[in-house]
Formats: structure tokens, sequence, C-alpha cells
């Protein structure tokens, strides 16, 4: 009975182990995060303004990289996190761009 | 006996299997490097919050980063330690973009700004008229420069640097067996003097090339033809057009058996834009 009792309570544990550690992300958030990450990504490769802002642009691809490779092994949770950072990188690049033009604008204007 | 190890092995196994999920599971980054992380991010929103040129400025997305920043917090009090890394990172290029928003629009709003002083002047001035001129010669200048831009890709002129290179076999442009230009060679020429014709100032140097030793000096015959041709119904001022006769020290090809593709025996006409008229 003391043996079924320490089976019993082992297997609890072991169980609340995985819950508590389980990933949060399902396949289906990563697959959406990478979806909106590409989206993006192609829109600024047809904008063509990745070189104003060089050390983003190698963190994108460091990231697209890693994320290729968390495919292969299926770890939803870092495609997710990883494909939500590099999103954020490429609205950086966005706002660099147009701190940049609305720089450019401001000098013309200020040499009149 | 065998019932006994059996359960040891059972348990062991267990053991094993609780380890190995643990392990799996477990946060990559150490609580330390997560609390530097968060600082970071707090400093960065405070920096920004704390500037006094961009305050005004603020947008909205920065109350993102500030709640990433609240969502990396309570991650790390709940010892889910990535998590708490990752919203840490977001908060911070979060940020970074806020600052490039807010100077994006500081400098929309100092260019509007501008604008206005710049037409104030302009009603204030007696000088009216001088000021309008600018204008008219401003957009003179940017009309002009669209002119030579269209004129110089439909004549097909390769552009290395500041110089305009053009060049033309001489079966393209002379009659077989003479450097008189041909019909077909007047084509070409005419695009030419189009170009040459807006750009007044031009500097222009006409290079003749031969494809063997050019002992009759022939080289400069063929660049001296195109020259005389520019001037006289092109109306291009001669003082501004240098001739050279190479000979045959600059070939383009080794092979001169081949029948299409560039030839050695060529005129190549150079020019720049001079700066006054960009």
């Amino acid at each position: 009975m003391k043996k079924l009792l320490f089976l019993f309570l082992f297997v609890l544990i072991f169980i609340s182990t995985q819950i508590s550690f389980a990933g949060k992300i399902k396949k289906n958030d990563a697959e959406n995060a990478l979806k909106e990450f590409q989206t993006k990504y192609e829109l600024i490769d047809k904008k063509g303004i990745w070189d104003i802002a060089p050390q983003e642009k190698t963190f994108v691809k460091t990231l697209l990289e890693e994320i290729q490779k968390d495919l292969k092994e299926e770890e939803w949770e870092w495609i997710f996190q990883k494909s939500k950072t590099a999103f954020s990188y490429l609205l950086l690049i966005e706002a660099i761009a147009e701190f940049k033009e609305a720089e450019k604008l401001y000098e013309e204007i200020s040499q009149k | 006996m065998f019932c006994k190890i059996n359960k040891a092995c059972l348990f062991i196994f267990l053991l094993l299997l609780q380890f190995l999920s643990v392990m799996t599971f477990a946060d990559k980054k150490s609580t330390e490097e997560v609390k530097v992380e968060i600082e970071n991010a707090a400093k960065a929103i405070k920096e920004l919050e704390s500037d006094f040129s961009l305050r005004e400025y603020l947008p909205e997305i920065l109350s993102v980063a500030k709640n990433y920043l609240e969502q990396a917090k309570e991650s790390l009090e709940d010892n889910e330690r990535d998590w708490a890394s990752y919203y840490a990172k977001l908060s911070l290029i979060t940020s970074s973009t806020a600052t490039f928003k807010a100077k994006t629009d500081l400098f929309k709003w100092k260019r509007m700004e501008e604008e206005i002083r710049f037409w104030k002047n302009l009603a204030r001035s007696d000088d009216k008229e001088k000021l309008y001129q600018q204008k008219i010669e401003q957009l003179k200048k940017e009309l002009l420069t669209a002119r030579i831009e269209f004129a110089m890709a439909n004549a097909g002129l390769e552009k290395s640097g500041k110089v305009f290179t053009f060049t033309l076999k001489d079966s393209e442009i002379f009659i077989s067996g003479t450097f008189a230009i041909s019909d077909a060679g007047k084509v070409p020429l005419d695009k030419v003097i189009d170009i040459l014709s807006l750009i007044q100032k031009a500097k222009i140097t006409i290079e003749g090339h031969t494809s063997r030793p050019d002992k009759e000096n022939l080289s400069n015959i063929k660049a001296n033809s195109v020259k005389d041709y520019l001037v006289r119904l092109g109306g291009i001022y001669s003082d501004n057009i240098s001739i050279v006769g190479y000979g045959n020290q600059k070939p383009i090809v080794l092979n001169e058996k081949v029948v299409s593709g560039p030839s050695n025996d060529r005129v190549v006409i150079y020019f720049e834009i001079p700066k006054e008229e960009k």
C-alpha cells in the first residue's frame, strides 16, 4: 500500500512539473507570429531599406537563420519569441527609414 | 529479489525521465542576466521620457514598450526567466522604435516651421520678384535634370561615377572604307547632340581607337570626323571638344575575328555634367 502511495505521489509530481515547465506557446501561435514576421520582411525587402540600419539587418538575418533551425526541431516557443523579436526589429528599421527621410527633407528646406 | 531490482529500475527510470524533462524545459538565462536586461530596458524608457527635446513627440508605441517592461518584471517574479528576457528585449527594441518615431515627428514639425518661415519672408519681402525668380530657376534646374536623364536613358549612355560614356563602332557610324559619317551613324550622334545641347558647358573628349597599329594616324582622323559632325550639325562649341587618337593601345577585345559584339575599331565620346548644370 505504501509503495502504491509513493508511486502515485511520484506520478503527481511528475505531471505537475511537466505542466509548469511545458511551453505556453502552441504550434498555431508560433506559425501566426512567423507569418506576421515574414509578411513584414517581404515589405521591407520591397521598400529596399535594409541598408539604412545595418546592425538591425544583421540581427534580423541571424534570427531568421535561428528560426529556420528551430522549425526543423519544432521548437514552437522559440519560434514564437524569435519571430516576434525579429518583427520588432523590422518595425525599428521602418522607423529609422522614416526618420532619415524626415531629416533629409528638413535639411533641404533649411538650405533654402 | 527480482521484484526489488525491478522496482528500483523503475524508480531510477522515472527519476531520469523527471530530470530530463526539467532540463528540457529549463530556462536558458540566469536571473542576474535577466535583471540586467530589464534594467537596461527601463533605463531606455526613462531616458526617452526625460529627453526634453523629444518629450512633446513621444509616440503611442512607447506605452507598448512600457507594457513589455511590466510583462518582463512579472515573468521574472514567476521565475520564467526566458520569457522575462524576451519581454525585456522587446521593450528595448520598441523604445528604440519610439525614439526614432519621436525624432521623425520632431523633424517633420521643424520642417513645417521652416517652410512657414520661408513663405512668410517671401510675403513680407520687398524684393518678391527676386525670390520668385529664384524659385523659377530652381524649378528650371529640376526640369533640365529630368530632361537630361531622359535623353541619356534614351541614348543608352553608360555612366561611371560622374563621367558619361558613349561607345560607337566604326561600322555603326562611318561609311564603309571612309571616315565620313553614314546616314545610320547620324542617328546615335544626333542623340548625343540632343544631350549635349542641354548641357552647354560640358567638356567633351572624343577618342579614336583602331584594331591595328595606327601608322597613318587613323584614330585621330576618326575622332576629328565625329568632332566635325558635332560642331557643324550639332552647334557644339568647338573649344569644348578635345580629341585623342589612341591607335591600338587600348583594345577592348582580343579576338577581332568575332563579327558581333564590341570592336577595337571604335570611337568613344566622354563627357561630364558641370556642377552648376546639375
